[in-house]
């Protein structure tokens, strides 16, 4: 019965689960980042907005991505249920940690997905991974330059909007 | 009694005397159907102890108890589980 299993999937049934669940973490940063860039264009951070919405597309890539990686190996995508996310938040300092927060909880999840590649041999995953850990690390530095030019300059409210020219300029 | 056999790149299920033949998609959904039942929540005293699962796109139902479930949930972990020298190799 094994081998039947082993010609119908290239990659391990563990790793589809887990990539089933990275699916719903990606769908739910897509709709956060959706909240957060209706928030930042409500607050006149039109930059910051911009930043949001591209993020927002790109969260939604992240889930195709694995979407068909699973379907093309064999295994079975699930379509997430997107969880309630919050449209409210104390500054934009608050919304830039919360978003940090957000990236570096998925940067966990991945590792551990990839870690878990290798204790299964899924070597295929492992190397299919390879380029998520690497765009984590991109992603979570986004958004701490952000998190950085906040605390630095975030003081003065005049300042605020000027800050938000920067953000764009990465 | 349940019991999955392999018949030319199907599985036939045996459900108590009920036959059913799967293809790998169909198993794969049927697998994710039986590990998303919460077996905890058939403990309490306002769960039926019913499941009530469609199978093969919707071709078939099957009407499960608590012990059905139960051992369907072995049987498939058994299925998807490789044996140590047979992992991706
Ligand atoms: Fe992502
Ligand atoms: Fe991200």
């Amino acid at each position: 019965m094994e081998n039947l299993v082993r010609e119908n999937l290239s990659i391990n049934i563990k790793i589809i689960d887990l990539l089933n669940e990275q699916i719903k973490m990606e769908a739910k940063a897509s709709s956060m980042y959706l909240a957060m860039a209706s928030w930042c264009e409500q607050h006149g951070y039109d930059h910051s907005a911009k930043l949001f919405y591209d993020q927002s597309a790109e969260e939604r890539e992240h889930m195709l991505k694995i979407f068909k990686f699973i379907n093309d190996n064999g295994g079975m995508a699930y379509a997430p249920e997107v969880p309630k996310v919050s449209h409210e938040y104390e500054s934009i300092l608050d919304l830039y940690k919360t978003a940090l927060h957000e990236e570096i909880q998925v940067s966990k999840s991945i590792q551990s997905i990839f870690l878990t590649c290798r204790k299964e041999k899924d070597v295929a995953s492992e190397l299919f991974l390879q380029w998520f850990v690497n765009e984590q690390l991109e992603e979570e530095q986004k958004m701490r330059h952000a998190v950085k030019i906040y605390e630095l300059h975030g003081d003065d409210v005049e300042n605020l909007y000027a800050l938000d020219k920067r953000i764009s300029r990465g | 009694m349940i019991t999955f056999t392999l018949s030319s790149n199907k599985y036939q299920l045996n459900f108590h005397g009920k036959e059913m033949l799967l293809s790998f998609c169909e198993l794969l959904a049927f697998r994710n159907t039986i590990n998303a039942i919460d077996i905890d929540s058939h403990f309490y005293n306002d769960h039926s102890g019913i499941e009530i699962v469609p199978l093969c796109n919707l071709k078939e139902i099957l009407i499960l108890e608590t012990t059905d479930v139960i051992e369907l949930k072995k049987i498939i972990h058994a299925i998807f589980t490789p044996k140590e020298v047979e992992v991706l190799n």
